[in-house]
């Protein structure tokens, strides 16, 4: 079975508030003898939709192995932010602005595994369609 | 549906059809040579200028030319059989340089030149009196008056510092975006704009992330209310594009309208010219047009101003509103909508595209024939209240939600509008 990486974000519910605090907790499985050389974890928000893809990092921390070994291997390790007043997620026609979480492990094989879970920031219904 | 045939396309976005991998290799081993290229032929150029062999001996030779000084001795004009029209004499002085024993004589225009000009040329230099030369080492023959100039020598330096410094950062950068995550690239750049932004005052953008600056807001205030908002496009500046326009256009129609009539009375007049001055009057003369329709556009239409009681915009908040119209004209109708925008901007190969979307569209005033006296200002207080449960301002370098007041009105027989951007914040920020 190859390695695994999962993100899951604690006390999950579907919408928060800026200011909120939100916690992500990872767990790394089925390593098989495979080293962990780093491990990047990221909140941010990037755009979707019609034009060209913009992406803003809110939090990042890169750790070495010796961040992780002794939590991953037993259980699941956590990180957690603030979260910003803006941009709040939003779904309009042309432009789409989608929050996540990412984690990227980088293994001393060369293999990288990296796992997404998207959230939602503030409550901004979609708009009604209509042609200029 | 049938769609047009077209003869060529191009790709949407940034995306790469082939491997990352071997692009980046690819784009790498391009710098690389650059870098090569650059560095070894400056190796080879400078340590050829020190040993004063190929190839700076051969392309720069003024490097290598020696100043000596020398006494003429002579001087002559020697007649030459140059092309029909060309001038056809050759002024040279005959020198004896303090270095040498046999005086030799030394060109002193090249080309050649008129008679006249060769006198002048001779005149500089008097029989009996020393002056400074050059010449290139051990070959008399490359002797000249005038110090050689190394400005080709110092091009190419130029240019081959240029080639390292650019093969060196593509390789830099393109080992930095192989060896690192988007994630870790934006959080260093976001780090290097945070530095910037915390010698800021604008608080806006450091505390709402991607809410456009609202320092324009806030910065003019107004006579009933507490601020009056910025236009989008000042049409006093497209008036003043439009005179600097005209001004420039006309300023050649003038000179080549002087040209060719000259000719034409002279009897040398050139058609294909006179062809071309009269489309450079024709569009000397729209520019004129143009200008006074602007002119008169702006006169006629008047000013147009919104005041707003309070600030910042956040949903669900109302506000009091003054939207002044000044005119010297009948004022037909006048509406004022608020209006929201998404706008998207994407490449498509080398071409940038930007496609706009209204979202929202909100009446505020609807006047039909709006009765208005002529040379009065039209006033109109209202309320005005952002929706609730919409989204905040936004602006990203590709994307962005655009939040705008815009009049639509008709003066006399001219249609116009004014747009008015406004700055909406999040709801969470009451």
């Amino acid at each position: 079975m190859d390695p695994v990486v999962t993100l899951t974000i604690v006390d999950r519910h579907r919408n928060y508030t800026p200011g909120e605090t939100i916690v992500f907790e990872y767990t790394i499985e089925s390593l098989q003898g495979n080293g962990i050389q780093a491990v990047e974890a990221s909140v941010l928000w990037y755009t979707e939709g019609k034009g060209d893809e913009d992406m803003v990092v809110h939090y990042f921390e890169r750790g070495g192995a010796e961040s992780v070994i002794g939590e991953a291997f037993q259980g699941a390790c956590r990180f957690e932010t603030e979260l910003p007043k803006s941009p709040l997620s939003y779904e309009g026609l042309i432009v789409k602005i989608q929050w996540c979480a990412r984690i990227r492990v980088f293994l001393t094989s060369g293999a990288e595994l990296h796992h997404e879970t998207p959230f939602h920031l503030g409550e901004v219904p979609r708009p009604r369609s209509r042609s200029k | 549906m049938l769609r047009w045939l077209k003869p060529w396309g191009k790709k949407r976005g940034a995306r790469r059809s082939g491997s990352r991998l071997l692009g980046s290799l690819g784009e790498a081993l391009f710098y690389a040579f650059l870098f090569l290229l650059g560095s070894l032929s400056l190796v080879v150029i400078l340590t050829s200028v020190r040993l004063g062999t190929w190839p700076s001996h051969h392309y720069f030779p003024e490097l290598f030319f020696v100043e000596v000084t020398g006494k003429v001795v002579d001087q002559r004009r020697t007649p030459i059989d140059p092309p029909v029209g060309s001038p056809n004499v050759q002024p040279e002085i005959l020198v004896k340089l303090k270095t040498q024993s046999e005086p030799v004589w030394v060109r002193i225009a090249d080309p050649s030149v008129e008679r006249e000009a060769a006198l002048l040329e001779l005149g500089k230099f008097e029989i009996g009196q020393d002056y400074t030369y050059w010449h290139a080492l051990g070959d008399l023959r490359q002797i000249q008056t005038t110090e050689p100039t190394r400005y080709r020598f110092t091009l190419v330096i130029v240019t081959l510092i240029s080639l390292i410094l650019i093969g060196a950062s593509g390789v830099g950068r393109t080992v930095v975006q192989e060896g690192t995550t988007p994630e870790r690239r934006a959080s260093i750049a976001q780090r290097a704009a945070d530095l910037d932004l915390a010698g800021g005052t604008n608080h806006t953008i450091i505390d709402y992330p991607s809410v456009p600056d609202d320092v324009e807001m806030t910065n003019s205030p107004g006579i009933h209310f507490a601020y009056r908002l910025p236009i989008a496009h000042s049409p006093v500046l497209r008036l003043l594009a439009a005179a600097v326009f005209s001004l420039v256009w006309t300023s050649i129609a003038v000179v080549f309208v002087q040209v060719v009539v000259g000719g034409f009375l002279e009897g040398k007049g050139e058609w294909l010219l006179g062809i071309v001055t009269v489309a450079f009057v024709a569009l000397a003369s729209w520019s004129v047009y143009d200008l006074f329709q602007q002119l008169a556009f702006l006169v006629g239409i008047g000013p147009t101003s919104i005041e707003i009681s309070h600030y910042p915009f956040y949903p669900g908040a109302s506000y009091r509103l003054l939207l002044t119209q000044g005119s010297h004209m009948d004022l037909q109708y006048l509406k004022l909508m608020l209006a929201c925008d998404e706008q998207a901007t994407y490449r498509q190969g080398t071409d940038v595209r930007t496609e706009v979307r209204r979202v929202r569209e909100d009446a505020i005033l609807d006047l039909e024939q709006a009765q208005s006296k002529r040379d009065s200002a039209f006033e109109y207080e209202c309320e005005l209240r952002i929706p609730e449960n919409v989204m905040h301002s936004f602006r990203s370098p590709n994307n962005s939600i655009q939040w705008k007041l815009i009049v639509n009105g008709k003066v006399g027989n001219w249609p116009f509008e004014r747009v008015f951007p406004i700055v909406v914040f999040p709801e969470d920020s009451i």
